[in-house]
């Protein structure tokens, strides 16, 4: 398989997952593009041969979260506000409210209730994509469950 | 229930077609971009970048600490590792004699000292000393003996699974370093880089590990006393993230440093090092742990309800994948007559506060 060959069947397999990620992580249209965008010219010059498609996955995704966390720090652009964010993607209202509420649980606890619940990704995975302890994880997960359910109740119910 | 609604909702959010065709484009004008330089440049890039990235590869083999048995044997040992650079010959790798004078005693600047994987407290450090402390350990160099040896006899030791120190002068022009085995050896290996030739050379010395040993306790290891028998995660510089129920958050020096005392007075000496694709989780929930990390690895102590206290360090590739991680597990983690639950008090800060105003 070529090298173009292979980057348009990880955009295919992947493209969405990466998008998903960096747009819930930086709430932002824009860095949300240009993150994946880096992730898969990294990608494109520097992955390495995968042993299998868990492996590929785990990789695109923690490069992506390592580049998120780059934008984080030296944040310039302003986030955008979630129901304008959420326009395009979110045609019932239901599924509008429940990603409003992710978007405002705080980044720390959203990002491994994104990558758990949305994504798939076991605890292990977490804990090596993230850089923390699987404890660490798995309290961020209980806490962000939490979270995430308080915000849902008291703004939409 | 919340969980399925977030999934099915968020599998609505995919990517722009137009991203894709973006990416895309700008891989082929990579690839472009790639064959046009190649075609123009080949031989000025390969000319000019062969022997600068010769010099690296060598002097990182043997700043790694590579012991290797004999001339003979390290000609081969490049060798094999520079395979893309067959054009040096035999004589290049093992012609010059490093100085008569004694290992590190004549460095210039200041020294650095690096511990790998072995018995606490050099475990995996790497610290530029101060000038007082540099210029002790170059006299210290200067006193003791170092017999030099042929080296053929003795097999070949490699990091990580060999203990040893490290010491080198960064700001020595020669880029000298020593490499002593603390496992009984009783090896060192002398390395420097000629500023004329660019060539590496080095000598083999027979010393005594205890001798050196004392030296390191004298005159550096003040500082390392400071902190527990494993990792960097409390020096000075470093700040520490807590986690927990009770309390998380950043801790400030003076947190870290009490922290640092209490560690140091538990007993850590029932240690199991767990490879990390063996590694099998305790099985209870963590009651706390701190964390400290930068761009290229992060340090986690985990601490359990029963005394068990997990060091976890990971180290990230270039690209920012997991690239190795390192977990030692220490059993039955106490001291005397306090408790390990007290540790994990130390979290909130209000209490450990007090607990510090009642001593």
């Amino acid at each position: 398989m070529s090298d173009d060959e292979r980057l348009c069947r990880a955009m295919d397999k992947y493209g969405d997952m990466l998008f998903r990620y960096c747009l819930i992580s930086l709430r932002s249209h824009t860095d949300a593009e240009d993150i994946v965008q880096e992730t898969f010219l990294t990608y494109y010059k520097k992955a390495p041969k995968f042993s299998d498609g868990g492996h590929e996955k785990a990789w695109l995704l923690t490069v992506a979260a390592n580049k998120c966390r780059d934008v984080h720090r030296f944040r310039k652009r302003h986030m955008t506000e979630s129901e304008e964010l959420l326009n395009d993607y979110a045609a019932k209202e239901e599924d509008k409210r429940i990603l409003e509420a992710l978007l405002e649980v705080p980044e720390k606890f959203r990002q491994p209730l994104s990558l758990h619940y949305i994504e798939g990704f076991k605890v292990s995975e977490i804990s090596d994509i993230m850089n923390i302890s699987q404890s660490a994880v798995k309290m961020r997960l209980s806490k962000g469950r939490k979270l995430l359910e308080e915000i849902y109740r008291k703004e939409f119910i | 229930m919340l969980e399925k609604k977030l999934k099915n909702a968020a599998d609505k959010i995919t990517m722009p077609e137009s991203l894709k065709i973006r990416i895309l484009r700008e891989c082929e004008n990579i690839s472009a971009a790639e064959n046009n330089e190649y075609e123009d440049n080949q031989v000025f890039v390969v000319e000019k970048a062969k022997p600068r990235y010769i010099r690296r590869i060598i002097s990182g083999i043997a700043a790694c600490a590579v012991l290797v048995g004999g001339i003979g044997l390290a000609g081969k040992s490049l060798r094999n590792s520079t395979e893309h650079f067959s054009e040096i010959s035999d004589e290049e790798v093992s012609i010059d004699k490093a100085s008569d004078t004694k290992p590190m005693s004549d460095a210039a600047g200041i020294l650095s000292f690096s511990g790998f994987r072995t018995c606490p407290p050099y475990n995996e450090s790497d610290d530029l000393l101060d000038e007082t402390k540099s210029e002790n350990m170059k006299n210290f160099f200067g006193s003791i003996n170092w017999e030099e040896i042929d080296g053929t006899e003795y097999e070949v030791f490699q990091l990580p699974k060999v203990d040893c120190i490290s010491i080198s002068a960064p700001e020595d022009e020669r880029e000298c370093s020593v490499t002593i085995s603390m496992d009984g050896s009783n090896i060192a290996q002398y390395t420097e880089v000629s500023a004329e030739t660019d060539i590496l050379t080095s000598k083999y010395y027979r010393i005594d590990e205890d001798e050196i040993r004392s030296g390191i306790t004298t005159y550096i290891l003040d500082y390392y006393n400071m902190y527990p028998p494993f990792g960097s995660i409390f020096k000075k510089t470093e700040t520490l993230y807590c986690e927990s129920e009770m309390y998380s958050g950043w801790l400030d020096f003076e947190d870290i440093t009490t922290l640092s005392k209490m560690f140091l007075g538990w007993d850590w000496s029932n240690e199991e090092i767990v490879e990390d694709f063996l590694y099998v989780e305790i099985g209870q929930q963590a009651f706390a742990e701190f964390r400290s990390g930068s761009d290229t690895q992060a340090e986690v102590y985990v601490v359990y309800p029963d005394g068990t206290v997990e060091w976890q360090k990971t180290i990230l590739s270039d690209t920012g994948g997991c690239e190795r991680k390192v977990i030692h597990r220490y059993h039955n983690v106490s001291q005397e007559d306090v408790p390990v639950s007290s540790l994990c008090i130390l979290t909130d800060k209000i209490i450990s506060e007090k607990i510090l105003n009642k001593k």
